[in-house]
């Protein structure tokens, strides 16, 4: 019955759904509001005046910067949400026998496995560095590039053979705090030297070469800052 | 039907595949997979609509990150579903 | 641009940079991150006072963030709604005072920087969420208050924190992907993602199906956040079990995010040609009058002194829908003005029931008899506060009872009336059974014999808000007058 139930609600949910995305103007023709509108005046600002040949990261870091000040402000946020709910559990609170303790039950890593990661971990970071830096103008950006860059970072942790380490930080506690919390720290910089630059909270300078050096300063906030909080909420999750 | 067409309702088949999978495995590990799996399929979807960068986040974080950070996760709390 | 315009900014910039620089700045003097983010949330309070000086002055106002004209960039528009940026800034501050010497108690000394960071960010998302004028700006700024919501409630000790952080977390993300859904027809429909802009083009759509779901989305995505009857499910977990300042966040601050949602929505779709109001607002309506009287009956019946103020929240969210549903001039300032001072009310209920649970250790209703001798000073505020929520005249509580009650009996609904005061009357009955536990039953548990009053630092944010919650009461009629230009786009449903 109760399965009847849930089938029938799914059901209804569902055409309710369909029945609106059917009505939505055809998606990829030129006449819907969505090309016509908003987008048509990116588009005919295009590099001049989002500053980035990358039209998205041009909306991103430009023309809807205090958005983005608000995403990253959810990812540092999130990090501290767990470090703040890991605690309370403790270890004395943890029971039952099938939980495994990463810090105290290590899989055997095979020299193989290890030997590739370690060889990879160069490249993945140059690769992380470039989606960075070329964000503004090739696909890619601060956020993608801080993820690439905390993958291989968490990577490395797993298969390097760092894990019999109890606290294996590869910064000084000190210095971490301020990278993790880098992406609003940085847009928070922008926000205020907005005004000196051009009078206007969160905007970028007018002179094509520093808005290019702010834009590149935004990325690789955002990314390092991003990748930090990955590692950060990795050890938290091992850890806590 | 185009080839584009037919590859799109291809990609479309496979997410929906990767939806009932996960709704019905009682392996979290294996929902993880498909989780991954099913966040990799839509990022081919994003890139064949022209969406770099979306396409280049879903594989990042949706393929990439969140499959480990659960992985991470489940090996605290146990692989089967109570 | 004068200076103040900046400040509209500067509201959310201030909370956010500094809630991010406490965990880096504190982490070996974790105590002292207290003195900080009560610094930033000062100033704060300073530039949205100036913000409201300049409202006063030269009426509502917009700053395009970047430079950018709106519909190209984020637009931020402050208007008397957003006035309540005041009120919520000053009981963010006043619940840090609090902070001062309850949180070490129950939060490990090092997690402390964690619990300033979460509560000045929690601000920064509050404001943004006000003073934004973007769709999209909204839904980001939703979820930085949403995201620091959870993890406050998760910072209690306990595995019922734990688990009822959870059920906030799920419920909460399910309404923020109906939020986002429904940005996304609407964007979908307009090109746009400012309000005003797309208010403006919502009629031109091709189709009013997708309009109406957003609009169905964005209702129920913001009634999970205001914990709307049925939709409160996650609200009496969260509040009993987190810490008490966090408590009195949540109940006074976080769920009118929730109520405010709803009046930006219904205001963005009242200029609709064809898209009917009435029926949302006869339900809405409806829903307030079973939450009202649902929370009122479930808070008589708890023995949890935190969990009954939690269902206390139940019934006054209930009364502020009542009197937008009903939307006449009346009912809808009433409900505006009640959104401040059962802001103010709850703050200093769940304050003062935190000052009484943790100097006595004790939760329990019926354990704290005789309390009121030990702790005269939390116990008298907690009462002034209890007849406050009660509505009893002429409290802070009874303005916007009476202007919802009076906005009933205006458009005919003599019923809606009656709910109105059976729901007062029922509230103080739990009231006086409270005030009369407290000060004329003799002490029952030996810890309520040993208590001593509460420290300096909490009692002076306690009194504070109890005096508030008396006093906005007598100044009903200013505060009606200037919500009332703010309100009027509301659909009147009478």
């Amino acid at each position: 019955m109760r399965k009847f139930l849930a089938l029938v609600l799914i059901a209804a949910l569902g055409a309710v759904l369909i029945a609106a995305v059917v009505n939505l103007p055809e998606p990829g023709t030129t006449d819907s509001p969505v090309h016509t509108h908003v987008s048509a005046g990116y588009i005919k600002g295009g590099h001049e005046a989002g500053g980035a040949d990358n039209l998205v990261t041009a909306v991103l870091l430009n023309y809807r910067a205090i958005d983005t000040f608000g995403e990253v402000t959810v990812i540092f946020t999130a990090l501290i949400a767990v470090l703040a709910a890991t605690s309370l559990a403790g270890p004395t609170e943890r029971s039952g026998t099938q939980n495994i303790d990463l810090k105290t039950t290590r899989v055997p890593v095979s020299p193989v496995v290890s030997f590739v990661v370690r060889l990879m971990a160069p490249f993945i970071a140059t690769f992380a560095l470039f989606v960075m830096l070329k964000g503004h103008e090739l696909p890619g950006g601060g956020f993608q590039g801080g993820v690439v860059l905390g993958a291989m970072l968490i990577l490395l942790a797993l298969f390097s053979g760092r894990t019999d380490k109890t606290d294996d930080e590869e910064l000084p506690p000190g210095l971490r705090n301020w990278i993790r919390a880098a992406g609003p720290l940085v847009f928070g910089a922008l926000g205020l030297t907005g005004l000196v630059f051009s009078g206007w909270l969160f905007s970028l300078p007018d002179h094509p070469f520093w808005r290019e050096m702010v834009m590149i300063g935004l990325e690789l906030g955002i990314g390092i800052g991003g990748a930090a909080v990955l590692v950060g909420l990795f050890r938290a999750l091992r850890e806590g | 039907m185009s080839v584009s067409d037919l590859f799109d309702l291809l990609i479309l088949a496979l997410l929906i595949t990767c939806v009932l999978g996960i709704a019905r495995v009682r392996d979290l590990a294996t929902a993880v997979t498909l989780f991954a799996i099913y966040s990799f399929v839509l990022c081919l979807l994003w890139a064949h609509r022209g969406a770099p960068d979306v396409a280049m986040t879903e594989a990042a974080v949706g393929a990439g990150i969140t499959a480990v950070l659960f992985f991470t996760a489940i090996a605290k709390i146990g692989r089967r579903e109570k | 641009m004068s200076a103040a315009a900046h400040g509209l900014a500067l509201v959310v910039l201030v909370p956010i940079v500094g809630g991010a620089l406490i965990p880096a700045l504190f982490r070996r003097f974790p105590t002292a991150a207290w003195g900080f983010a009560l610094a930033s949330s000062a100033l704060t309070l300073a530039i949205s006072i100036s913000l409201i000086r300049r409202l006063l002055a030269e009426g509502p106002f917009s700053y395009a963030a970047g430079g950018w004209p709106p519909p190209y960039g984020v637009a931020l528009h402050f208007d008397r709604f957003g006035a309540a940026i005041a009120v919520f800034s000053m009981i963010t501050l006043l619940v840090l005072i609090f902070s001062r010497r309850y949180i070490p108690a129950v939060v490990p000394i090092a997690r402390i920087p964690l619990y300033y960071a979460l509560v000045m960010i929690n601000l920064g998302g509050m404001n943004g969420f006000l003073v934004t004028g973007d769709l999209f700006n909204l839904f980001v700024f939703m979820e930085v208050f949403s995201v620091s919501a959870y993890a406050l409630v998760a910072m209690a000790r306990g595995p019922q924190a734990g688990l009822a952080a959870i059920k906030y977390l799920l419920l909460g993300a399910v309404s923020s992907l109906l939020v986002l859904f429904a940005i996304g027809l609407i964007f979908a429909q307009t090109g746009t993602l400012n309000m005003a802009d797309a208010a403006g083009r919502l009629d031109a759509a091709a189709s009013i199906v997708p309009t109406a779901l957003a609009l169905g989305a964005l209702t129920i995505g913001f009634m999970v956040k205001a914990a709307l009857f049925p939709l409160h499910v996650w609200l009496p977990d969260a509040h009993a079990s987190a810490p008490a300042p966090v408590s009195a966040l949540l109940s006074a601050v976080v769920v009118k995010a929730g109520v405010i949602g709803i009046i930006r929505t219904l205001q963005t779709f009242s200029d609709h040609g064809s898209l009917q109001l009435m029926p949302l607002q006869s339900l809405l309506i409806w829903l307030g009058a079973i939450a009202v009287l649902w929370g009122a009956v479930a808070a008589l019946v708890q023995s949890d002194l935190k969990r009954l103020l939690a269902y206390s929240t139940v019934t006054n969210i209930g009364y502020i829908f009542i009197g937008l549903g009903i939307g006449s001039a009346t009912a809808a300032s009433g409900a505006a003005v009640h959104i401040i001072n059962h802001a103010v009310i709850k703050a200093a209920l769940f304050l003062a029931a935190g000052a009484l649970i943790h100097q006595s250790g004790l939760r329990h209703i019926d354990d704290l008899r005789g309390l009121g001798e030990r702790m005269p000073l939390s116990a008298l505020a907690l009462g002034v506060a209890l007849l406050a929520v009660a509505g009893v005249p002429p409290t802070a509580g009874f303005v916007g009872k009476w202007q919802i009650g009076l906005g009933a009996l205006e458009t005919g609904r003599p019923l809606l009336m009656g709910v109105v005061i059976v729901g007062g009357l029922l509230v103080l009955t739990y009231g006086v059974r409270i005030i009369n536990t407290l000060f004329f039953r003799p002490p029952l548990h030996v810890r309520v014999v040993t208590s001593r009053e509460a420290p300096p630092s909490m009692l002076a944010a306690i009194l504070l808000l109890a005096a508030s919650s008396f006093l906005l009461g007598l100044a009903g009629k200013p505060m009606l007058d200037f919500v009332a230009p703010a309100i009027l786009p509301l659909t009147d449903t009478g």
